[in-house]
């Protein structure tokens, strides 16, 4: 009992006994640490990938140098001058095509994201072998794209691809008379089938995964209510996963402006993009990468207003859906 | 609560530091650069010291330079080479050089105009001394200044204001590749017209009752090689003369329909579609092969399912794996036939000439050696670099590489330097050695600006020309390229003060 009573004191000594002073760094510190320790990555990312990039963007398109002159003229205006000569005066074929097919790159967007949206409605009304198609549609967004191109231009290889195989069986065509599918004329058409190919598995798994979340007493109500498939998706699914859907949208215009690996892989540079005119130019000597400078500046100008009113309207469109 | 904090705290402050460091190291965040070292076994001692020499790593291999380096150190046993071989050495060179980052001593890369720009901004050396002296004893051509030795013509296109920034490694020698075990075979015979192309390529497809196709376009990659047979036509049909007026670029008549140039273009084009149209199309390329890509079509090569492709020195070692696989094939590579009338006279254009009635072929230069002004080890750089210049070097080289160099040294193929060359090796420097090698350069500023070339708006246009050749008539296309030239010459006349 006595030892019970010891322990007790003991143990009351110790639990009011003031802990020893810790000696570094004070809480406000710590806490300011923190703080700067979780802000400095992305600052340092700002300063670097958007403050100096875009810095040395306008100096450099700014910049002629005259080689032959030994000398360099700043401030220019001279590369955006050529730009804007080579797209409307003298047309050039691979600034004209670049700017056709950048367009045709986003509308095509814009059918991925219907595309998609139809069919991870799909696979969440439970449509068989819903899980395997789920799959079969997703592999393309985890197989490197060099596979993914290389496999797709096999497809459709005259000699081989079981697609040309396929059609020529259909249409009568031979080898010769099959159609050079990722030619300057018709490659632009193949990157947009392969980009529907490519990307329907990721926005499957984007959108199926915002419809999955969707209350399932709001649906059944709607159905107890005689609410048809087309009716539960286009006035309850879209409405409510609308969010989602504005992200890929946005997503979408953008990629009019980036998308260039699927023009290399694919055509060789045949069926240029805007994105893959810059980076080509990028390569060359640094005359060539001020008149990429001044492009992309001038698409800056361009997509910056493209962007803010195509989300204006996507945020109008939220706000009529009652988000 | 506290740990997570501590724990992410941790994280992003090892990730700051990983990110950082990526971004300061190395030639611009390569990682395929490899470093190698390669061993001297020699006793002469001069020069003291290393040299570090950043090359391409790509067709041609490793072999080359790793035996171009144990050359040296033999002649300098107290200097050690210290190779780096980097795939993406052509775009880090600017980092490096620019920002004094991991510098190499010597480089080889593929910009001319990269280089002259780093030489006028003081970061490339001027080579203009180095030329003017001798080489020393140990050299075949001891005593003789080291200008001497080189194409003069090379030193001027790396001159600018009497400054050389730099020195080509390599002429690019092309033709018609061809598979030398099926010639062997059908006794075919070796084409030196357009006439006798085409003469062989009815025999192939009579020989062979249509199974081995004449011709194979070589895949996209390259734009199957087009570019070749069209330029080399060109010059044959053009000439020495004529090529240097039109790369003085000194009036937009150069680009007339009416001009040497254009015709010689038009009747280029006019052979390629004859040749490379498939043969279900009236050519004598294989069904199809525009759509498959090199691996197949120079596969089919070797196998023998076609007979021949346009391709260029390089295809050796290319494909060095398959040919393993094929150690009975032999194959070959011959200079693109002259352009001819049907009845096989030789089409050339109103003042054309050429040099000991050789065949003018185009051979522009592969890549090019120089030493930044940054670099730690100038002295040895020099010395190094005037051994590339030496007939040893590039004797060596072209045994390695199957390529030429624009130095004066010894091309002939039945000689003892090259009693090692395989039958396709010394097919190319034959081609080398008995025809004309133009090199097109200019020093008009609207060459150096890249303002004007052979095809002034920026692109070939012979693959179109193929593809769909109602539509893109070759017609059409040169007048499309002077319209361009003629609209625009007044002002770049202005803004070049030309």
């Amino acid at each position: 009992m006595e030892d019970i009573k010891m322990n007790k004191i003991e143990s009351f000594e110790a639990s009011t006994a003031k802990p020893p002073k810790r000696r570094g760094l004070t809480i406000k510190t710590k806490k300011l640490a923190f703080a700067w320790g979780m802000l400095a990555y992305p600052i340092l990312q700002f300063l670097v990938f958007f403050v100096y990039v875009n810095i040395d963007s306008v100096l450099m398109s700014l910049t002629w140098v005259q080689t032959w002159r030994e000398t360099a003229i700043f401030p220019t205006f001279h590369f955006f001058e050529k730009f804007f000569r080579d797209l409307f005066v003298d047309k050039l074929d691979q600034v004209v095509f670049a700017l056709r097919n950048s367009l045709l790159v986003g509308l095509n967007d814009i059918v991925l994201v219907i595309l998609s949206v139809t069919l991870a409605y799909f696979f969440y009304k439970k449509v068989p072998g819903r899980n395997t198609f789920r799959i079969i549609f997703f592999i393309p967004s985890i197989v490197s794209i060099v596979i993914y191109t290389m496999v797709y231009k096999y497809m459709f290889n005259p000699t081989i691809g079981p697609v040309s195989k396929a059609l020529q069986w259909v249409f009568g065509w031979n080898e010769s008379t099959t159609p050079l599918w990722f030619s300057q004329k018709n490659g632009i058409w193949m990157i947009m089938l392969y980009c529907l190919w490519v990307g329907t598995g990721y926005n499957i798994l984007i959108l199926g995964g915002a419809i999955a979340n969707l209350p399932e007493e709001v649906m059944e109500s709607a159905r107890l209510d005689g609410a048809k498939m087309r009716h539960e998706l286009f006035l309850l699914v879209i409405p409510m996963i609308w969010p989602t859907i504005s992200v890929s949208i946005l997503g979408a215009v953008t990629t009019m402006f980036t998308l260039f690996l699927q023009v290399e892989l694919l055509t060789q540079g045949d069926a240029p993009t805007i994105a893959y005119l810059i980076n080509s130019k990028i390569q060359g000597s640094p005359n060539s990468r001020s008149e990429a400078a001044a492009i992309g500046l001038t698409f800056t100008v361009v997509a910056t207003p493209i962007i803010l009113i195509v989300k204006k309207i996507l945020d109008k469109v939220s706000d009529s859906f009652g988000f | 609560m506290n740990k997570f904090k501590k724990f992410l705290c941790v994280g992003l402050t090892s990730l700051l530091a990983l990110s950082t460091s990526a971004c300061g190291g190395g030639g611009g965040g390569n990682t395929s650069t490899d470093e190698s070292t390669v061993n001297s076994e020699s006793t002469n001692v001069e020069i003291t010291g290393e040299v570090e020499f950043a090359v391409l790593l790509a067709g041609y291999g490793e072999t080359p330079y790793r035996e171009l380096a144990k050359a040296y150190m033999a002649k300098n046993p107290g200097v050690q080479v210290k190779l780096r071989f980097d795939y993406e050495i052509n775009s880090n060179v600017e980092n490096q050089v620019n920002n004094g980052v991991n510098v190499a001593d010597v480089y080889s890369v593929r910009d001319l105009t990269q280089i002259i720009n780093f030489g006028l901004n003081g970061k490339a050396m001027n080579l203009s001394s180095m030329l003017d002296t001798t080489f020393g004893e140990g050299y075949a051509e001891a005593n003789l200044p080291v200008r001497a030795n080189l194409d003069s013509k090379a030193v001027s296109a790396c001159t600018l204001n009497g400054k050389t920034y730099c020195f080509p490694e390599y002429s690019s020698v092309t033709g018609f590749v061809y598979n030398a075990t099926l010639f062997d075979q059908y006794g075919w015979q070796i084409p030196t017209t357009t006439k006798e192309l085409e003469d062989l390529c009815k025999q192939i497809i009579s020989d062979t009752n249509g199974t081995v196709n004449p011709i194979t376009y070589c895949g996209a990659a390259a734009d199957g090689y087009l570019y070749l047979a069209i330029d080399n036509w060109l010059y044959q049909y053009a000439g020495i003369a004529n090529l240097d007026e039109f790369y003085d670029y000194g009036s937009a008549e150069l680009f007339a329909p009416t001009s040497k140039i254009s015709q010689g273009k038009q009747l280029a084009h006019e052979n390629l579609v004859k040749f490379l149209a498939d043969r279900n199309d009236g050519g004598y390329a294989r069904n199809g092969s525009m759509a498959i890509d090199h691996h197949q079509a120079q596969g089919e090569l070797i196998s023998g399912t076609s007979a021949m492709m346009l391709n260029g020195s390089w295809f050796e070692n290319e494909m060095s794996a398959v040919l393993e696989q094929n150690p009975g094939v032999e194959m070959g590579m011959f200079a693109f036939p002259e352009m001819s009338d049907a009845s096989g006279n030789i089409l050339h254009a109103e003042g054309y000439t050429t040099q000991q009635n050789k065949r003018v072929l185009d051979a522009s230069y592969g890549a090019y050696y120089f030493i930044p002004e940054n670099c730690d080890n100038k002295e040895v750089a020099v010395d190094f670099l005037k051994f590339l210049c030496s007939d040893e070097a590039s004797i060596i080289y072209t045994k390695y590489t199957n390529a030429v160099r624009p130095v004066k040294y010894n091309l002939d193929p039945t000689s003892a330097d090259y009693a090692d060359l395989s039958f396709f090796g010394k097919s190319v420097i034959g081609i080398a050695n008995s025809c004309y090698l133009y090199s097109a350069y200019s020093t008009s500023p609207l060459a150096i600006d890249g303002v004007v070339s052979l095809y002034p708006k920026g692109s070939y246009w012979c693959k179109l020309v193929l593809q769909d050749p109602v539509t893109n008539t070759p017609e059409s296309k040169i007048v499309e390229d002077y319209n361009y030239v003629k609209g625009n010459w007044a002002r770049w006349q202005e803004e070049y003060g030309i």
